[in-house]
């Protein structure tokens, strides 16, 4: 992937955007997701699922199953990734976005 | 190269950064150092970019954040600042936006090549939050 096609990817999916794809694999750092887009991964951190308390691998959803996490950053061209933040915080966020002072500063 | 790199190296400034080793990992990069096994390359494996990650030296949050999952403590690295200016500063990259003001956090993605460099430095491992020393290595295999 070349610079110009990253970019565009992440004009499609601009940061606090809430998006679903397929988890495809666990990693001890966070699970990767298929969002649909060739050569593009969704990545959730393993620090980005819980606002509290200790997050493990033997807790990351399913192999299989369909997640939905909202765009809060982007990995370099080189080993293009978008990264997912599915913690409940940023998820409430997004769809009760509440009037006045915001919870997090994620999205 | 290496006498440049020597861990004796006098310097009135010194840059510290971190990393969270995963389960099992710490005892290895204590007594063996950083090394390519420990980071495959497999271009077609997700998660296998041949990259070691580190907390930018101002950044030790992201590796408190991920201590809490793996449970394995924070290993800091120390060097002086002019190598770290040299090799590694060139290789930080924002983390995110987040951080206790809301603003930027970066990390810093280590390539194969420079591993050598990073094991010329001492390292400790410490407790999540720094408050403890577990551990530290002052002398570095030549």
């Amino acid at each position: 992937m070349n610079q110009q096609d990253w970019e565009t990817i992440q004009s499609k999916y601009p940061v606090g955007q809430l998006i679903q794809g397929t988890v495809i694999q666990h990693m001890p750092f966070g699970v990767f997701i298929d969002i649909g887009e060739a050569g593009v991964l969704g990545l959730v951190r393993i620090v980005d699922f819980l606002d509290e308390g200790r997050m493990t691998p033997d807790r990351y959803p399913e192999l299989g199953k369909k997640i939905a996490a909202i765009v809060y950053e982007y990995g370099l061209v080189e080993d293009p990734q978008i990264h997912l933040n599915a913690k409940p915080s940023a998820l409430h966020e997004f769809l009760v976005p509440l009037r006045g002072e915001r919870l997090t500063s994620t999205v | 190269m290496m006498d440049r790199l020597s861990p004796s190296m006098t310097s009135t400034t010194s840059v510290t950064i971190y990393k969270a080793p995963q389960p099992g990992k710490s005892k290895t990069f204590l007594a063996n150092g950083f090394n390519p096994e420990d980071f495959p390359y497999l271009p077609d494996q997700p998660g296998h970019n041949g990259l070691c990650y580190f907390a930018g030296p101002n950044d030790r949050s992201i590796a408190e954040e991920y201590c809490l999952s793996y449970q394995e403590g924070v290993i800091a690295v120390t060097m002086d600042v002019e190598t770290y200016q040299l090799y590694f500063e060139p290789l930080e990259v924002r983390y995110d936006r987040r951080g206790h003001l809301g603003c930027e956090r970066k990390e810093l993605l280590i390539p194969h090549s420079l591993l050598n460099v990073l094991n010329a430095f001492p390292k400790s491992l410490q407790t999540c939050d720094g408050s403890t020393l577990l551990f530290s290595i002052t002398e570095v295999k030549p």
